[in-house]
């Protein structure tokens, strides 16, 4: 989740993420189950995190050198709604198949950094979605073409 | 047949990494001696305490002073081949639910200074081979 002092890209001042495993998971952290909620049937997911601690590595490039951080937490509300049918996906070159659909989502979120002071909440009218997607999905020793 | 993974309440308690870690050294024993395989969408509210491993492939990224890695991790406004998507999983060796967001827009700080915002959030639940090489179930959020 990045802050910019400009356009999105530009003059980056907040990076929030949990940081980065030894073996490469990239930003991924265990959530309580509660967390999330998937209904197929409606076509909607949901995760929603409140208070969750991460870090503020400030930028991409000092996240990525795991460089100096800053205590942080992040609160959002997200929900994926489908558009459109589902569709399979079967990429033996990456190991991964699935079955998916692209979505709308919709997000509200907030963040604080308590050293600082500096606190941050999204405006939901704003929002302008790039790209969603959601599904089954099986990799690695569970990929088998379709 | 619809799936639906559902559960009952919101409003979380956090967990930083640090309490992750120590959750998991805590119960390194019970892991060790073999827990059962769940399912792969069973319902309860336990806390996933061995990591997963990162997906092979990624994007290597580069910064204008020379340094550069790979992150495992494929936007999701990236295609991979003639694919409608790439991968939107973090996590290998997985079989479960996932989801993938990027959106962008504009906020407000505690100052009164409007702030563009980018976020890639993204969610994976379900049956996953862990960093001891056992299997596990669990959900985890891409942040």
């Amino acid at each position: 989740m990045d802050l910019f002092n400009g356009a999105v890209g530009t003059n980056q001042v907040h990076d929030f993420n949990p940081g980065i495993r030894e073996s490469g998971l990239f930003w991924t952290v265990p959530v309580p189950e509660d967390a999330l909620e998937v209904n197929f049937e409606a076509g909607t997911a949901t995760l929603s995190l409140h208070d969750f601690d991460t870090e503020d590595y400030h930028n991409l490039e000092n996240a990525l050198k795991d460089g100096s951080e800053d205590d942080a937490t992040i609160s959002f509300d997200m929900k994926w709604t489908a558009i459109g049918k589902p569709f399979n996906v079967s990429d033996p070159v990456h190991t991964f198949a699935g079955r998916f659909s692209l979505a709308k989502v919709d997000i509200a979120w907030s963040a604080s950094v308590p050293r600082t002071g500096f606190s941050f909440t999204s405006d939901p009218a704003s929002n302008t979605q790039k790209k969603s997607v959601f599904g089954r999905e099986r990799n690695g020793i569970f990929f088998t073409e379709d | 047949m619809a799936f639906v993974h559902r559960h009952n309440h919101f409003g979380l308690h956090s967990l930083s990494r640090r309490q992750f870690l120590g959750a998991a050294a805590a119960t390194a024993g019970a892991l060790a001696t073999g827990l059962r395989i769940p399912t792969v969408f069973a319902d309860n509210d336990k806390l996933a305490t061995v990591f997963p491993l990162p997906i092979p492939g990624g994007t290597p990224i580069a910064f204008p002073d020379g340094f550069s890695t790979l992150v495992h991790h494929f936007p999701s406004t990236a295609n991979n081949d003639s694919l409608p998507i790439s991968e939107p999983s973090e996590i290998t060796d997985f079989n479960g639910v996932v989801g993938l967001d990027r959106t962008v827009g504009t906020g407000v700080d505690n100052s009164g200074n409007t702030l563009h915002y980018q976020v890639d959030n993204g969610f994976m639940s379900g049956l996953y081979r862990g960093e001891d090489g056992r299997m596990h179930h669990g959900t985890f959020a891409f942040l």
